[in-house]
């Protein structure tokens, strides 16, 4: 039924189906009265004033219909962002019970003309100035209404060079980058090295004259960033003068050359500094860093020298990672590298590749050790001399309550009674011989442990020490090669796709895991109340192609907005 | 998880257009604002949020929901990491609204105090207006034409900003 037609419609009719009206939309205040006195519409069709009453009737009903339209529209019709007009197809299907296709159809027509949409837009600012006072939500441009923090914060995920190109916008985002307390300097937002420089210089010297602190800065200086020695130097000179809380330097090695960018520690001095990542550089360490207040540390694909004393020096540090890093030995005398520090409570060392004899570790408060992938270097030659391989890693902890080593080397752990530890992870490959006797020894002292997932070589045959098992996992032995990203950019993607190739199924068969009666009883004998999960192959192998692929997609995705942007750019040019 | 017993102790919100919603605590919980006012015990029966409408609230509670049926991520140990992927994707989905509808669950969340989706919305309007010409940009934020900048303003702005526009 629609509406129009009953606004056309003879009076008598219109008595009539004043009652649908009412049930298919919200009711509107003022209506319900009308409908009242219109149930006695036979007596006023008599009278001498009928067309004045019956013009009322019609404008009221008009007014009514419109009010609702208003009210669907804002229920069921929604923009598509991406193209900015409505979502016809969407509307379509979100079409009510009691209106029939053809009337929805009017609607979207209605709604999809330019011209309603305009007259809408002026209505619902007209009906915002009168209710200004009650309500402080302004509908038009809530965003410049925004709380500074807000601003800055919604700024933080841009270059800072769009946060300066912003100050034409309008004059509520005219001084806003130079107040900013994030500062993300991307080289790869500029054309040219020169330009870059000329843009951090510019920033930083408007900035110098404000006392503002800045909160967090990151620098990424791109393969064709010359002096970055120069660059990083009046940014950090900047940031720590500024008290700086956060800081990221990530820098892109040039393969080939000979000088990669080495971070002085003199530079590192800063009372303020929390948080800092550090990735793809050299830090070779011949005096002490002096950060303080430095609680977060992380190193990916750093080369360090001689930097035990650092780790050492940062007194507060609470949370350590090394990812891809090379570590070097602390001097020619000494042949260890070491982690000596009472406040640290999180070690992660993530396929570090070890030139040292032997890595030792001492940390008391230590609750969380992650190990992936510790290489046992075989003796090598690396840049003309030769390196032991690393004989051990020794770890002295006391309280660690999560326990987490992949790969196939065995650290050896001396933990004062695992009173603690709560939850281990132990994806162990191919265990050496040497590493079974520790693995038994880890074992045997998980009392408290309530979380334990095994691969299933670690399992071994002895009487179950566990007392408080609430969930056991067993994972198989990962089939899978990671795929690196940069497969997208070289190769057509059917050929990324088919790294996957679909296992035989008599394959499969013989990697299904075999877990025998004695083994289960084994591990959950003492712990009746545990539950335990089988992970099998097919799940393990969708878990990382679901990773994969997410992965895939974002690159996928970053591609594509690059190569719209590059489209939209040539063809401004071209115009 | 996701099942709510009738024994959970429930909270109903009410929005500006004086719709009700009825939900869990633990998911009222995600808004730090909330949480504070239930810990402070000044929460009656009905929670009203006078300044945001059911839509963005319905919304908001949607994002809740979810969050709070998720296993928090502790320091203590790695969470399951099909539950993470699991939640981007959902953020992901979530973000895919229109400009005004974010900018109303930016405020109202900012005003709830809730963090997560503080940070998902500004990182989706960054997006947005990532790479775009300041003109582009006044048209996805809507800038009220009244704070436009004078075109000899506008001019001196470049001028002294020369260096950041090629």
């Amino acid at each position: 039924m629609s509406s129009t037609d009953v606004a056309r419609s003879t009076a008598v009719t219109v008595a009539v189906r004043i009652v649908p009206l009412q049930t298919a939309y919200p009711p509107v205040a003022g209506v319900a009265s009308l409908i009242e006195t219109m149930f006695n519409l036979r007596k006023h069709m008599e009278s001498s004033r009928w067309t004045e009453i019956y013009e009322g009737i019609n404008n009221h009903l008009q007014k009514a219909y419109n009010t609702n339209k208003a009210s669907f529209k804002a229920k069921h019709w929604k923009i598509d962002p991406s193209t900015g007009t409505y979502d016809v197809e969407a509307i379509r299907r979100a079409r009510p019970e009691e209106i029939t296709a053809a009337d929805w159809d009017k609607y979207i027509q209605f709604w999809n003309d330019p011209r309603n949409l305009a007259r809408a837009a002026q209505n619902r600012l007209n009906r915002q100035k009168s209710l200004s006072g009650k309500r402080l939500v302004v509908e038009v441009d809530r965003l410049s209404s925004l709380p500074d923090d807000l601003i800055y914060k919604i700024l933080s995920y841009v270059d800072t060079l769009y946060s300066v190109r912003l100050s034409v916008l309008s004059s509520r985002w005219r001084f806003i980058w130079i107040s900013m307390p994030y500062l993300n300097f991307s080289s790869d937002e500029h054309i040219s090295s020169s330009r870059y420089h000329e843009f951090v210089n510019n920033v930083l010297s408007v900035r110098c004259n404000n006392k503002i602190d800045v909160s967090s800065v990151s620098v990424m200086l791109g393969v064709n960033v010359t002096n970055r020695g120069l660059l990083l130097n009046s940014i950090l000179e900047y940031a720590f003068s500024h008290n700086v809380q956060q800081l990221t330097i990530r820098n892109f090695r040039v393969w080939g050359s000979n000088r990669d960018l080495q971070i002085p520690p003199s530079l590192l001095s800063s009372k303020s500094l929390k948080h800092l990542k550090i990735i793809g550089t050299t830090v070779d360490c011949h005096s002490y860093w002096d950060l303080p207040a430095l609680t977060t540390l992380h190193l990916d694909g750093v080369i360090l020298y001689k930097c035990s004393s650092i780790l050492t020096m940062c007194k507060n540090l609470k949370n350590l990672t090394l990812e891809r890093c090379r570590v070097f030995k602390r001097d020619e005398l000494s042949d260890a590298f070491t982690i000596i520090n009472s406040q640290l409570l999180s070690l992660t060392l993530k396929k570090v590749v070890w030139h040292v004899d032997f890595v030792y570790v001492n940390t008391p408060q230590l609750k969380n050790l992650i190990l992936v992938d510790t290489s046992q270097l075989e003796a090598v030659v690396y840049y003309g001399r030769s390196i032991s391989a690393l004989s051990g890693v020794t770890i002295l902890t006391r309280d660690l309550t999560y326990l987490h080593i992949k790969g196939s080397y065995f650290p050896e752990l001396c933990l004062d009674g695992f009173c603690s530890l709560e939850k281990v992870d132990l994806c162990i490959s191919s265990p050496q011989k040497t590493n079974v006797h520790k693995i038994r020894y880890l074992l045997q002292r998980l009392h408290s442990v309530k979380s334990l997932a095994l691969s299933e070589e670690v399992i071994s045959h002895q009487p179950s020490p566990f007392h408080s098992l609430k969930s056991l996992k067993i994972y198989p032995l990962q089939g899978l090669k990671p795929l690196e990203l940069q497969c997208l950019r070289t190769y057509p993607l059917n050929s990324s796709l088919e790294m996957f190739p679909t296992q035989l199924d008599e394959e499969q068969e013989a990697m299904k895991i075999k877990l025998s009666a004695e083994v289960t009883k084994y591990l959950l004998d003492s712990s009746s109340n545990a539950t335990f999960t089988m992970v099998s192959h097919e799940e393990a192998r969708a878990i990382k192609i679901t990773k994969v692929a997410h992965r895939l997609m974002a690159a996928l995705w970053k591609i594509l907005e690059e190569e719209e942007a590059f489209n939209k750019t040539k063809r401004a040019n071209v115009e | 998880m996701s099942t709510s017993s009738s024994s959970s102790k429930k909270i109903v919100l009410k929005s500006a257009d004086n719709e009700t919603f009825e939900i869990d605590e633990i998911v009222a919980l995600e808004s730090q604002a909330i949480k504070n006012m239930i810990e402070d015990e000044c929460a009656d029966n009905v929670i009203p949020l006078g300044n945001i409408d059911s839509k963005t609230l319905s919304k908001i509670i949607e994002y809740c929901k979810k969050h709070a049926e998720s296993p928090k991520k502790d320091d203590n140990a790695d969470i399951d990491e099909k539950a993470v992927e699991d939640l981007k994707s959902f953020d992901a989905e979530f973000a895919k609204v229109d400009m005004p509808l974010i900018q109303d669950i930016l405020m109202a969340a900012n005003f709830l105090n809730i963090d997560n989706l503080i940070g998902l919305m500004c990182r989706t309007i960054a997006d947005r207006i990532k790479g775009k010409t300041p003109e582009e940009i006044r048209k996805i934020l809507n800038i009220n034409k009244n704070d436009l900048l004078s075109p000899e303003q506008e001019a001196k702005a470049r001028e002294e900003n020369s260096w950041a526009f090629d």
